[in-house]
């Protein structure tokens, strides 16, 4: 059925495809939810989307506002069903941000103290001119954003779309995926 | 926020307070005390780079990176479990776009987005946001996410909570978004067959060292955990 979206080489389309067992915790035509069993804590989870798009700058709005209510209620779950103390919600968009798997996906994860995880980061110290250079850039380009499609968005069945991804596009993230050790 | 910092009999006075409130008037109280809504009114000046009738988006005053940027409710939430489902969509969308406008505008090679959940989970603020920090390679920022393996009993056990407690609550609300959804299909005796013939001498030895899962736990009371933070 999703043939054209599912890529071969892809552990998460695996994954969705059924050939790599996973437990499940939520499943739609388009979205699931599987138990890490690698995980950062037990209880940890990440919400995929069934149709392969690597970041999320590719994913649909139509997606992406399912997807992280589905991670809220996983989140909710963790807290209610498993006794954590906390819960993140963790998106490594790239790269650079960590992103290992050319898959989107939204990680939530358990928290207690102490339990070894941390997502914190060392503040930068920014000059008031560093900071209104980044402002103006931003708020700039951000004039453009909004105006989401909100039929799209609250559309009731949402067919899965073709993915648009050139063969270039892809092989650029397998290859730099690769020198990750 | 407070002038000065009350002393322990006063704060004990304000924890029982707080116990006996209503949830509205709780929220009330949370959203006076709140720094991050007195920016959004605008009492409190910072950078805002985005705004609409629902979500703000403010440079953080930390940042991990330059362009670190806080996205919120205006509405006061404590927590993302307290988020009707609409407003999850509305924010998530703004910090979609707002990740692209950073690969495009300022360079950024990635980014994250990072919602902390109670304090054990790194949360600072009594206002739920989103960060959404733009990276780039050797950027300083390096975060930790050990691995831990689970057993087949934990697997079976974490996951089948999950799914109920999803399942239920999900497939009611989507029945009408989702006519196909079906948290747990016929074929999961299948896959733990298969998951069964990967690992197959594991299950005995681990049923003793599991009771830690197998305790019946107490589920935490979101209420009290939104408590907690309103008066840090």
């Amino acid at each position: 059925m999703m043939a054209d979206n599912v890529r071969e080489n892809c552990i998460i389309c695996q994954i969705v495809g059924g050939r790599i067992p996973s437990k499940k915790v939520y499943e739609d035509d388009l979205i699931m939810a599987v138990l890490d069993v690698n995980g950062a804590n037990p209880g940890h989870s990440f919400v995929i989307p069934k149709n392969h798009y690597p970041i999320i700058e590719q994913v649909p709005d139509s997606e992406i506002g399912k997807m992280f209510q589905i991670s809220n209620k996983i989140s909710t779950a963790i807290f209610e069903t498993l006794g954590a103390q906390g819960t993140n919600i963790f998106v490594a968009n790239g790269i650079p941000a960590g992103q290992t798997v050319a898959h989107f996906m939204i990680n939530v994860i358990p928290r207690k103290e102490n339990d070894g995880i941390n997502l914190q980061w060392q503040p930068k110290q920014l000059s008031e001119e560093e900071m209104s250079t980044v402002e103006l850039k931003l708020k700039d380009s951000a004039k453009n954003v909004g105006g989401f499609d909100k039929e799209k968005k609250n559309a009731k069945v949402s067919a899965p779309k073709p993915v648009i991804l050139s063969d270039e596009e892809e092989e650029y993230f397998s290859r730099q995926l690769r020198r990750i050790p | 926020m407070a002038d000065e910092n009350p002393n322990p009999e006063q704060l004990k006075a304000l924890q029982e307070k707080i116990k006996n409130m209503s949830p509205e008037e709780l929220k009330d109280f949370q959203k006076k005390q709140c720094i991050f809504c007195q920016i959004i009114s605008g009492k409190i000046q910072a950078k805002k780079i985005y705004e609409d009738e629902k979500v703000v988006g403010i440079l953080d005053i930390n940042p991990g990176n330059p362009g670190h940027t806080l996205v919120m409710t205006k509405e006061h939430y404590s927590i993302m479990p307290q988020l009707p489902d609409e407003d999850v969509a509305d924010v998530f969308l703004v910090v979609k776009a707002l990740s692209n406008t950073m690969l495009r505008s300022i360079d950024a090679q990635g980014t994250n987005i990072i919602v902390a959940n109670g304090i054990a989970a790194g949360q600072r603020a009594q206002h739920f946001m989103v960060h959404l920090i733009p990276r780039k390679e050797n950027d300083g920022i390096n975060f930790v996410l050990p691995q831990k393996t689970l057993n087949e009993n934990e697997i079976e056990m974490i996951g089948n909570k999950l799914a109920a407690a999803l399942g239920g609550s999900v497939e009611k609300e989507e029945k009408q978004l989702a006519p196909q959804l079906a948290p747990l299909p016929e074929k999961k005796s299948n896959e733990i067959k298969i998951q069964k013939e990967v690992h197959p001498r594991k299950s005995k030895y681990h049923d003793k060292d599991n009771t830690e899962i197998n305790e019946p736990k107490t589920g935490i009371n979101l209420d009290d955990i939104s408590k907690i933070l309103g008066v840090k």
